[in-house]
Parts: C-alpha cells; sequence; structure tokens
C-alpha cells in the first residue's frame, strides 16, 4: 500500500509522526456519526413502541365498554 | 393556492411520509462523499508544507464545525417559525436537531483540541474561537435540558425555542471571532478573497467532506423527524396505520 505520498502501510499508520492525534481525531468524528444513527433509530423504535402502547389501551378500554380516552 | 405548500409542510402525516421517502436521497450520497472524503483526505492528498501529515485532522474538524454552527441555525430558524406561526412540525425540527448538533459541536472541540497539542503545544487555550465554539455546546446541552424539564411538550417547545433564539447571536461571534480578536485559531482557509488558498488536491476531499456531512446530517433529521412527528401524533387516528397493530 503505497501513494505518492505515503511509502508504506507503515508510513500510513504513523502519518508523519501525528498518529496519536490523526488517528484518534478520526474515530472520535466516525463514532459520533455512529452514535447519532445509532439515537436516530432509537428514538423511532420508542415512538413506534409509544404509538403502540396507546392503541394497545385504547382497545381495551373500548373492550371494556369505556369512553375512549 | 400559494400557500398550500406551507399547509402541507405543517401537516404531521404529510411530514412523516416525506421524511422517510427523502432519507435514503440524503444517506447514500453521504456515505458515498464520506468514504471518498475520507480516501482523500488521508491518503490521495499532499501532506501540508509546515503541518506534515498532522493537518489531516482538519478533514474532520472543520466539516463537523460547520455542523456545529449550520445546525444551530437551523434549530434557532425552526424554533422561531414554531413560536411565530405556532407550527408543530417546526418545533418537531428544532426538537430533532439539539443532539445531532450537540454531537457534532463536542466533534469539534475534542478534534481541535487534538489538533492544537501538536501544533500549538496545548489541548485547550481560553481563545475567543474555543471560548465561544464551548458556549455553543452549553447552549445545545441547555436547551435539550430545558427540554427534558418539562413534561408538557408544548411548553417545552416553547421555552426551548426562545433559548434556541436568543442564543442564536453566538455563531455569527464563533464565525467572526478569528477576525474580531487577535486568535490563536486560524483563519478561514477554504476561500480568501474569493480565492482558494489550497490546492485541488487538498480542496476536493475537504469540499467533499463537507457536502457528505451536510448530507449526513439530512438524513440523520429525517430519520429524527419521523421519531419526533409520531411520538407528538401518537393519539392520532393517522399515525394507527403507519405502525400497525
Amino acid at each position: 500500500m503505497s501513494s505518492y505520498y505515503f511509502h508504506s502501510f507503515h508510513g500510513f499508520l504513523n502519518m508523519g509522526g501525528y498518529a496519536a492525534f490523526v488517528w484518534p481525531a478520526y474515530a472520535v468524528t466516525l463514532t459520533v456519526m455512529g452514535l447519532n444513527i445509532y439515537w436516530a433509530k432509537r428514538l423511532m423504535a420508542r415512538s413506534r413502541h409509544a404509538v403502540r402502547r396507546r392503541i394497545a389501551v385504547q382497545e381495551e378500554s373500548r373492550l371494556a365498554g369505556e369512553p375512549s380516552v | 393556492m400559494a400557500w398550500t405548500w406551507f399547509h402541507r409542510l405543517a401537516s404531521p402525516p404529510y411530514i412523516y411520509r416525506t421524511a422517510g421517502r427523502l432519507t435514503p436521497w440524503f444517506a447514500w450520497p453521504a456515505a458515498l462523499l464520506i468514504v471518498a472524503g475520507l480516501i482523500g483526505g488521508l491518503y490521495l492528498s499532499p501532506p501540508d508544507y509546515q503541518q506534515g501529515d498532522g493537518y489531516r485532522i482538519l478533514y474532520v474538524h472543520a466539516p463537523s464545525a460547520w455542523l456545529s454552527l449550520m445546525v444551530y441555525t437551523i434549530m434557532a430558524v425552526a424554533g422561531g417559525i414554531g413560536l411565530i406561526w405556532r407550527m408543530k412540525v417546526a418545533h418537531a425540527v428544532a426538537a430533532s436537531c439539539a443532539p445531532i448538533g450537540a454531537s457534532f459541536t463536542l466533534a469539534t472541540l475534542i478534534t481541535g483540541s487534538l489538533w492544537g497539542k501538536p501544533m500549538w503545544g496545548t489541548y485547550w487555550q481560553w481563545d475567543p474561537r474555543l471560548t465561544s465554539e464551548l458556549i455553543l455546546f452549553f447552549l445545545y446541552l441547555g436547551y435539550m435540558g430545558l427540554r427534558a424539564a418539562f413534561d408538557d411538550v408544548q411548553r417545552a417547545d416553547r421555552i426551548s425555542a426562545v433559548l434556541a433564539v436568543v442564543g442564536v447571536i453566538n455563531v455569527p461571534i464563533i464565525h467572526y471571532s478569528v477576525v474580531w480578536w487577535n486568535s490563536l485559531h486560524q483563519g478561514p482557509s477554504v476561500m480568501y478573497l474569493g480565492k482558494p488558498t489550497m490546492p485541488p488536491s487538498m480542496l476536493v476531499p475537504l469540499l467533499m467532506m463537507f457536502l457528505g456531512f451536510t448530507l449526513f446530517f439530512g438524513a440523520v433529521l429525517m430519520m429524527r423527524l419521523r421519531g419526533e412527528v409520531l411520538l407528538r401524533e401518537r393519539t392520532a387516528t393517522w399515525v394507527r396505520e403507519v405502525v400497525g397493530t
């Protein structure tokens, strides 16, 4: 693995001596992106759950002959 | 007739369906641009003549910083629209923005700090740019904390929107901080006097990352907005058919 600027894979990993700063910066940013996807999916799942629970409560009260809430 | 689009935008079922349809149109181009930008920024672009390979943090730091400001501005505008026209969907947009913006503001602060250590010799400095960006992070946290403090969604919407609108004054302060004050942070480097200050081999991956991050925000906003709208409309009859029993 070599490019015009990196002559070896080791050289790429080493980032010209800045590996300890460059790689954590990329890791943090990609983690934030992953978390955003996870949080959005979790919000959607929670909302669906809330709607289903609401429907279940309405069905119960309807079957019991009470006015719906 | 001219106002029908505005009424449709205020309709929760319309927003729910449209946001769902739009999500892949944001997500796929975002994924492609970010992967291409990562390869370009980390591997193909040349090292900086002063900072060597350390400058490559730019490709994640600058787009994160751009999102931190853009998302706050959208949050404040949406909150303002919600306050003025009492539009529930606008408040849902504002509420959806906050965690996205907060997380990218934190990414900006951490990546900036990791860049500052080798170049400035310190992780942190009470510098105008850094301090105003930290205040932005606290504004996001305050906004979310305020929302969480109210059980009543409509009160949470209104009060948090006031904070979002007042806090937007910080956005131009962050942007111009490097111009107004003598800051440790470098000035804008993508464009200077209308001319790019970097060669295309650096500029192209950077612009890909800017666009990719922006589209990524669009995709996550659409996903969150669906969740927000569904939660707020859980008593409405239209949600029954979209959730299924």
